[in-house]
């Protein structure tokens, strides 16, 4: 159960910053930082900086994502931009543009 | 789907959606949702707020439009205006602001039949004042010139008394100063 929820018909234009994990259905343009985990859900729509320790991407990602722990890039994600972490998976179907690092 | 915006997570920025929302963490920026929004105890949101409905518990800074209830729980601090046809504040509840709850179905309700009734009612009203006017100006012009040439009137004779008045008793004046050299004489 994650503690924030960004439903579908939602629009968030801004900073989100905290502790719990958050998990995304609509459309969020900014920024992402939380110390826990962040969820983009499939349908969802995310343009922004994100900062977390674990990154699950199923939806459609526009921005660099800096994750302590890991990412994963599901079948269903789409993401265009630069990563860095110590653990990346990118599953098959996924699409994805951008710069991996794993230093 | 509704939106929860959790405990320890901070919001900078606007929130737009169609469903419900529950801020349980901090927001800042504007709120504006068509179903309603849940304020927790632990919420606080720094901005104005449009929604259907509003249940606080938490802190607002900022002001309220809602088409349906807002309801201030006890636990709630509100500082702001809220317009909304229904409000309930509970005991305890601390709220600092005003309260309207007549102007938002104005706000809200379908335009179309609102302006079909302000034409029909403007007209007559129009009308009514026009003639009124055309009939009221033209009197008040004449008296005002009647009232003019009145007090000229007025005046002019006034200051011809005190005038004469003046010159009565100079000539009063002059008539016993010769009188006195008369008597000296």
């Amino acid at each position: 159960m994650s503690d924030t929820l960004i439903g579908k018909s939602f629009l968030i234009e801004g900073e989100i910053v905290g502790d719990g994990s958050i998990t995304i259905l609509g459309t969020v343009k900014g920024k992402i930082e939380t110390s826990s985990s962040i969820t983009i859900e499939d349908g969802a729509d995310v343009e922004a900086e994100i900062e977390a320790s674990v990154v699950v991407v199923s939806g459609a990602l526009t921005g660099n994502i800096e994750a302590n722990e890991k990412i994963v890039i599901e079948e269903t994600g789409e993401m265009i931009g630069n990563i860095h972490a110590k653990r990346v998976s990118i599953k098959e179907g996924a699409v994805f543009k951008g710069q991996i690092d794993m230093g | 789907m509704s939106t929860i915006i959790g405990k320890s997570i901070f919001v900078a920025g606007n929130i737009e959606g169609n469903s419900s929302l529950t801020v349980a963490g901090k927001v800042e920026g504007t709120i504006s949702i068509t179903e309603d929004l849940t304020l927790e105890n632990s919420g606080v949101i720094k901005g104005d707020i449009i929604s259907n409905g509003a249940s606080i518990n938490g802190v607002i800074i900022g002001n309220i439009k809602s088409s349906g209830i807002v309801s201030l729980g006890k636990d709630a601090v509100v500082v702001g205006d809220i317009i909304a046809p229904r409000v309930s504040i509970e005991l305890g509840a601390k709220f600092r602001g005003s309260i309207d709850m007549s102007s938002y179905d104005s706000l809200v309700k379908p335009q179309k039949s609102s302006f079909s009734r302000n034409k029909l009612s403007s007209k007559k009203s129009f009308n009514r004042f026009e003639t009124k006017k055309i009939e009221t100006k033209k009197p008040v012009v004449k008296d005002v010139i009647k009232k003019d040439e009145v007090k000229k009137d007025f005046v002019a004779p006034a200051v011809n008394d005190k005038l004469d008045k003046e010159e009565k008793e100079n000539i009063n004046n002059a008539v016993k100063e010769i009188l006195n050299e008369k008597k000296k004489i």
